[in-house]
C-alpha cells in the first residue's frame, strides 16, 4: 500500500513539474516550486485547471487548487483527488 | 475610513509617515486630514514605499485628478488601474482586455456596445425589479432591532447585477464576497491566507464561474443580457475571446458591487448624524435629486484610481516621468476647498455640485444610470419607510486603499407610521 502510495505521488509530482514547466516556460520545477512564484496568474491557473481535467479526468476545484500551489501540494491535493473519486 | 470628522489640525500631519498603500491607514486613520494637508501643501506628491516597491504619485486636487482622468494621451489605462498591482507587485493581466484597462480608441470599441444598454433610459426598465430588491433588503431592517446595515448592502447590488448579467442565482452569494475580497484581499474577514493568494483566488473564483456561463450560451442565440452582448461584441473585427468576455463580466460586475454598497450604508449614516437633513428630505422629495448626488460626493466609494504617465508631464509644479505611476483620489477631490464651498458640510441641497464619484473622461463609470437609478430608489424607500435612524454601534470599515467602505453598520431603524412591512409588495417584486 505504502510502496503505491509513494509511487503514485512521485508519478503525480512528475506530472505536475512538467506541467508548470510546459504552462509557464520554464525548465524542470522542483517539488517545494511554487505555481504563482514560477509566474503564473489567475489566468494561467485556469488553463492549468483545464489542461489537468483534459489529461487527467480529474476535475479540480479553484479552492482545492489553492490550498497548496507548489508541485508537491499540488500533486498531493490530484492525489487526494483521485482516490477519492477511485 | 472617516467620512465626517472635520475639524482636522492639518498642521500636525507628517506625510512622511504615511503610508499611501496600507489599508488600515483608510480603515483606522483619518486620510481626509491627510489630504486636506496634501491640496494646500503638495497637490502632486511623490511616494515611495520603504521596502522597495515601486514608488508612485499621490494626486489629490480636484483639478488635477480630473485632468489625469481625461487625458488619456498621457495618462494611460493600459498597465492597470488601481493600486493593487503595486501594492502586492503583481502584473496586470488584464492589459488591452478588460475596459477599465485599455485607452481609446479600443476603449471605445468595448464600451459602445455596452453603453447603449447601460444608459439612464435603457436601466429604466428595471426599476420595479430594483424596487422589490430596495424593499426585500429594507424589511429585516424596520423590526426595531439592532440591523447590520452595511452587511445587507454588501449583497444589494449582485441581486440586481446578477439577473442583469444573466448568472445563476446560486452563485450570487459567493460572487458577491469573491468581489469583496478583490478590493479587501487584506481584511481579516475576507483575506484567506495572505494577501496575495486572496486576490488571486477570488479572480481565479470568478473568472471560473463566467467561464461556466459562458460555455453554457448557445453563440448563435446568446440571450440579450450582458453576457450575451458580451458573446455577440467584437474587437478589431474579430469577435471577443473566452477569456476577453470574462475579463470583462468581471470588471462589470466589480464595478457595481464593490461601490454601490457603501453609498447605502453612508446614506443610513448621514441620516444618523444630521437628523435635520434626514426630515428635509422625508417632507420634501424633490431635494432627494440633490441629496444623493451629495450622498455619492460624501462617500466617493472608489477612492482612487491609477494611470501610467507615457510621457514627461509638468502637474501642480511637479515635472511626472514617462513611466511613472500617478494614483489620483476622488475622495479628495470631492471635499475640494477650490471646488466645492464647505465641503466638509454635508448639505442635501448642495448646488452646484460637480462631483467626481463616477470618475471623469472616457472611463466615467458605465454602470452609473443604474447605480443613480438604484441608490435614487433605496434613498426615497429610505425616505418614506424609515421615521428615525439611530447608531447601534461603531461602524467598520472595510480594509482597503481602493474603497471606502463599511463591512458593519449597526442602526436601529423606527418605521414610520403606517408603512408596515409590505410582505407580499416584496415578494412580487423580487427577481423571479
Amino acid at each position: 500500500m505504502s510502496t503505491q502510495t509513494t509511487t503514485a505521488g512521485a508519478a503525480s509530482q512528475d506530472y505536475v513539474a512538467a506541467l508548470f514547466a510546459r504552462l509557464l516556460n520554464v525548465p524542470a520545477p522542483g517539488p517545494d516550486d511554487d505555481f504563482f512564484v514560477l509566474g503564473g496568474t489567475s489566468l494561467s491557473a485556469m488553463d492549468l485547471i483545464a489542461l489537468i481535467e483534459q489529461e487527467r479526468g480529474v476535475q479540480l476545484p479553484v479552492r482545492d487548487f489553492y490550498r497548496g500551489t507548489s508541485v508537491a501540494e499540488l500533486a498531493a491535493t490530484l492525489d487526494q483527488l483521485s482516490e477519492a473519486s477511485a | 475610513m472617516r467620512l465626517s470628522t472635520p475639524p482636522f489640525a492639518p498642521a500636525d500631519t507628517d506625510v512622511t509617515d504615511v503610508d499611501f498603500l496600507a489599508s488600515t491607514y483608510y480603515t483606522e486613520g483619518d486620510p481626509h486630514a491627510l489630504w486636506t494637508h496634501l491640496r494646500a501643501h503638495e497637490p502632486v506628491h511623490h511616494f515611495t514605499p520603504s521596502d522597495g516597491r515601486e514608488p508612485f504619485w499621490v494626486v489629490t486636487r480636484h483639478a488635477d485628478v480630473s485632468r489625469v482622468l481625461k487625458d488619456h494621451s498621457v495618462f494611460s489605462s493600459r498597465r492597470g488601474t488601481m493600486l493593487c498591482i503595486i501594492d502586492l507587485s503583481m502584473p496586470d493581466i488584464a492589459s488591452d482586455q478588460m475596459m477599465p484597462d485599455t485607452d481609446p480608441p479600443r476603449h471605445g470599441q468595448l464600451r459602445d456596445p455596452l453603453n447603449r444598454v447601460m444608459t439612464p433610459r435603457a436601466v429604466a426598465a428595471q426599476e420595479e425589479t430594483i424596487r422589490g430588491i430596495v424593499r426585500e433588503m429594507l424589511e429585516p431592517a424596520l423590526d426595531g432591532e439592532v440591523f447590520d446595515l452595511a452587511q445587507a448592502a454588501l449583497m444589494f447590488p449582485m441581486a440586481f447585477t446578477g439577473s442583469m448579467m444573466g448568472l445563476p442565482r446560486e452563485t450570487w452569494d459567493r460572487m458577491s464576497r469573491l468581489t469583496t475580497m478583490t478590493i479587501a484581499y487584506d481584511d481579516p474577514e475576507y483575506m484567506e491566507k495572505a494577501p496575495k493568494p486572496t486576490l488571486r483566488q477570488a479572480h481565479h473564483e470568478l473568472f471560473s464561474f463566467f467561464s461556466d456561463e459562458i460555455a453554457r450560451r448557445d453563440r448563435t442565440d446568446p440571450g440579450d443580457d450582458l453576457i450575451g452582448i458580451l458573446l455577440r461584441m467584437s474587437l478589431e473585427g474579430e469577435p471577443l475571446t473566452e477569456r476577453q468576455i470574462m475579463l470583462n463580466c468581471y470588471s462589470l460586475l466589480l464595478g457595481a458591487n464593490v461601490t454601490t454598497p457603501h453609498v447605502v450604508s453612508t446614506t443610513a449614516l448621514a441620516m444618523a448624524e444630521h437628523p435635520d437633513q434626514f426630515r428635509a428630505i422625508q417632507e420634501n422629495p424633490q431635494l432627494r435629486g440633490t441629496a444623493m448626488e451629495e450622498l455619492l460626493r460624501w462617500s466617493s466609494p472608489a477612492s482612487h484610481f491609477m494611470r501610467y504617465a507615457t510621457a514627461d508631464v509638468e502637474l501642480g509644479g511637479r515635472t511626472i516621468r514617462a513611466g511613472d505611476p500617478v494614483s489620483v483620489w476622488l475622495g479628495s477631490a470631492n471635499r475640494d476647498e477650490r471646488v466645492f464651498k464647505d465641503p466638509f458640510t454635508f448639505d442635501v441641497a448642495r448646488r452646484p455640485n460637480r462631483h467626481i464619484a463616477f470618475g471623469v473622461g472616457p472611463h466615467y463609470c458605465i454602470g452609473s444610470g443604474l447605480a443613480r437609478l438604484a441608490l435614487r430608489l433605496f434613498l426615497d424607500e429610505f425616505a418614506e419607510r424609515v421615521e428615525k435612524v439611530e447608531l447601534a454601534g461603531e461602524p467598520v470599515h472595510l480594509a482597503s486603499n481602493f474603497v471606502a467602505g463599511f463591512k458593519h453598520l449597526p442602526v436601529r431603524l423606527t418605521p414610520r407610521a403606517g408603512t408596515a412591512p409590505a410582505r407580499s409588495f416584496a415578494a412580487a417584486g423580487a427577481v423571479a
